[in-house]
C-alpha cells in the first residue's frame, strides 16, 4: 500500500498546486504593476496567511516535483539498492530545500 | 506463388528492418518492390518478398488471421499485426517495417518476446481460489453462474492475444524494461475483476510496486495500438482506482460468483444469468 | 573466426519519450508534461534559492534582481514566459490526468466490437476542453507579460 500512498499524495499536491500555484503565478507576474521593493515584500509578509499559504504550497511544490523526479529515475534504476538510494537522496533535498524556504517564508513575519 | 485474388494494383516499395546476429553488428535495412493486390496484407508481402526476392528474411507468423499475435511488427511506426494491416490503405509508396521496439530482436523482425510473458506470469494470469481442489477435481460437481454483466467486467480485457504491440507502444516500457507493462498490468485487472477469481488481494500486492501500475502516465499509446480493442490503459487506470480506493478504506467488497450444481437444467438458473439472445422457451 | 550470437537490443531509451513512433496525440500530451515537469523541478530548486536572498541578504537580492529579472532583461522575460506556458500547461494537463487515472472520463469495459471504441475516444472530448482552457490563459500571459503588465516579485 505505501507506493500507491506516496501517488495519492502526489494527486493531491498537483491537485492543491492548480490552485495555489495558480494564484502565485496569477499575483506575482500576471496582474501587473511594479516590481515590489524588498521593504514591500516584507510588510506583505505581515499578514500570517501569507507565509502560510507559502509553506503549504512550497511542501506542496517539493513533494509533487521531487516524486514525478523519483518515477523518472525509477524508470533507469531498478535494484532495491539503488532505488532506496534515490529515495533517501530525493528526502534530504527536499528537506534541506523546504527548511531553506520555511526560513524565507517566516523569518519577514517574525522580524 | 498462387496469389491471385487480385490484379495488382501498384508497386510499393518495402524498407526491412534487417540484422543478422551471425553477420551483423548494426542492423541495415533492404529495399524490395513488389506489386500490390487489392486485399494483400502486409504478412502476404512479407511472403511474397521471402518467396521470390530474399529467402534469408525472418520474422514469426502463425495464423495469419489475428487470433496468434505472433506476427506483430512496426509498420510505418506504428506497432500493428501484419496479417491485420492492408498494404494499399496504408496508402504510402514506401512502407517501413521494423521490429517490435522495447524488445531485442533475435534476427530481422522476429524480437524476443521473453520479457512480456515474464511480467505476464508474474501478476499470475489465471484464476485463483481460496480453496484450489475446486481447479484441479477431477469430475467437478459445481459450475460458476455469471451473469452477462459480469462477464463483460473483464471480457474486452480477455481478449489479449500477448502480442507485445502495447508493450512496443508504451513510452514508460520504451525506457524501462523492468515496468510491468500494459499487457501485464491489464491482465491482472482482467482477473481481478472476474467475480470467479479470489485472488485480487495477491494481485493487488503485486501491481502496487515502484515497477508496477504507478509507472504508468496515461500515455495511452497501448490502447491506440492494441489489435484486439483490449483498452490497457483503460484497465490500468481502473486498476489504480482500486488501490487507492483501498489504501482510503473506500474500496467496496469484491462480488463472488455463485455456484451452481453442474449441468443443473437452464430453467433453475436464475434468469439475470440467461443472456438476451439465448431466452430459453418454457416448455408448455 | 567464430562469431558469438547476440540479440540487438533494441530499446529506445529516452529517445522513445520523445519519438516513439507514429502514435497518438496524447503521447505528444505525455512527453510535454515530463518535460516541462523537469524544467519545473530544477527551476523550482532555483527559485527557492534566489527568493531566499530577499530574507537572507537583500543586497544579494537586489544585486541578483537587477541582471537576471525580466524587468532588467527582454530576453529574461522571454524565458520567464516560456517558464508560465510550461505552468499553465502542466497545471492542466496534471488536472486532466487526475481526473483520468482515477478512472474518470475513460468509460466502462464494454464488449469488443469492431470498429473498437476505446478509451481514447472517450476522454478526448474532456482533453480537449482542458487544452481550450490552457490556450485561453496562454493567450491572457501574452498580454500581461508583452504588452503592460509584467513580473513583478
Amino acid at each position: 500500500m505505501r507506493e500507491g500512498r506516496l501517488w495519492l499524495l502526489h494527486l493531491i499536491a498537483g491537485f492543491l498546486m492548480f490552485f495555489l500555484l495558480g494564484s502565485h503565478i496569477f499575483f506575482m507576474h500576471m496582474a501587473g504593476g511594479e516590481p515590489l521593493s524588498v521593504e514591500e515584500t516584507f510588510a506583505r509578509a505581515k499578514n500570517i496567511a501569507f507565509p502560510l499559504m507559502y509553506t503549504i504550497f512550497v511542501a506542496a511544490a517539493l513533494y509533487h516535483g521531487l516524486y514525478g523526479l523519483r518515477g523518472i529515475l525509477f524508470e533507469r534504476f531498478h535494484t532495491p539498492f539503488s532505488q532506496k538510494v534515490i529515495n533517501w537522496l530525493l528526502s534530504f533535498l527536499g528537506t534541506v530545500w523546504f527548511l531553506y524556504a520555511l526560513a524565507t517564508t517566516w523569518i519577514p513575519f517574525f522580524k | 506463388m498462387g496469389y491471385d485474388m487480385g490484379k495488382p494494383v501498384k508497386k510499393v516499395k518495402f524498407r526491412v528492418f534487417r540484422y543478422d546476429p551471425e553477420r551483423d553488428d548494426k542492423p541495415h535495412y533492404s529495399e524490395y518492390t513488389i506489386e500490390a493486390w487489392k486485399g494483400m496484407s502486409v504478412l502476404d508481402a512479407l511472403n511474397e518478398i521471402k518467396a521470390d526476392q530474399d529467402p534469408t528474411l525472418s520474422w514469426r507468423q502463425s495464423c495469419r488471421m489475428g487470433v496468434c499475435g505472433s506476427c506483430a511488427m512496426v509498420i510505418n511506426g506504428k506497432p500493428a499485426l501484419a496479417c491485420q494491416t492492408q498494404v494499399l490503405k496504408l496508402d504510402t509508396d514506401v512502407i517501413t517495417i521494423e521490429p517490435l521496439k522495447s524488445f531485442p530482436v533475435i534476427k530481422d523482425l522476429a524480437p524476443d518476446l521473453q520479457n512480456l510473458f515474464r511480467h505476464h506470469t508474474h501478476v499470475k494470469p489465471y484464476i485463483i481460489r481460496e480453496n484450489e481442489e475446486e481447479l484441479t477435481e477431477e469430475e467437478p460437481t459445481e459450475e460458476f453462474l455469471q451473469s452477462p454483466e459480469e462477464l463483460e467486467a473483464f471480457l474486452q480485457f480477455s481478449y489479449c492475444i500477448k502480442c507485445g504491440a502495447c508493450v512496443s507502444a508504451c513510452p514508460v516500457s520504451q525506457s524501462d524494461p523492468e515496468f510491468y507493462g500494459p499487457q501485464a498490468l491489464a491482465q491482472a485487472f482482467r482477473y481481478i475483476s472476474d467475480t470467479r477469481d479470489e485472488g485480487e488481494e495477491i494481485r493487488y500486492a503485486i501491481v502496487d510496486n515502484p515497477q508496477g501500475c504507478w509507472r504508468c502516465h496515461f500515455a495511452q499509446s497501448c490502447t491506440f495500438v492494441c489489435p484486439k480493442g483490449v483498452d490497457p490503459a483503460m484497465a490500468i487506470q481502473y486498476l489504480k482506482r482500486d488501490l487507492v480506493l483501498m489504501s482510503l478504506g473506500m474500496k467496496k467488497e469484491k462480488k463472488r460468483a455463485q455456484k451452481a450444481p453442474l449441468g443443473a437444467p437452464t430453467d433453475k438458473v436464475p434468469e439475470k444469468y440467461i443472456p438476451p439472445e439465448f431466452t430459453i422457451a418454457k416448455p408448455e | 573466426m567464430e562469431r558469438k550470437k547476440r540479440h540487438y537490443p533494441n530499446f529506445p531509451g529516452v529517445v522513445g519519450w520523445i519519438y516513439g513512433g507514429n502514435l497518438n496525440f496524447e503521447r505528444v500530451l505525455f512527453l510535454l508534461h515530463r518535460i516541462t515537469g523537469l524544467a519545473l523541478i530544477f527551476y523550482l530548486f532555483a527559485h527557492i534559492i534566489v527568493v531566499g536572498f530577499r530574507a537572507y541578504s537583500p543586497q544579494m537580492w537586489e544585486m541578483v534582481m537587477g541582471r537576471i529579472s525580466g524587468h532588467a532583461n527582454p530576453v529574461i522575460l522571454f524565458f520567464e514566459w516560456l517558464l508560465v506556458l510550461a505552468v499553465i500547461f502542466h497545471m492542466f494537463n496534471g488536472m486532466r490526468l487526475i481526473f483520468l487515472e482515477l478512472g474518470f472520463f475513460v468509460g466502462k469495459p464494454s464488449r469488443p466490437v469492431y470498429p473498437y471504441r476505446t478509451s481514447i475516444d472517450r476522454q478526448r472530448i474532456f482533453t480537449w476542453i482542458m487544452m481550450i482552457l490552457a490556450s485561453i490563459f496562454v493567450i491572457w500571459s501574452i498580454f500581461a507579460f508583452f504588452m503592460g503588465g509584467g513580473s513583478h516579485a
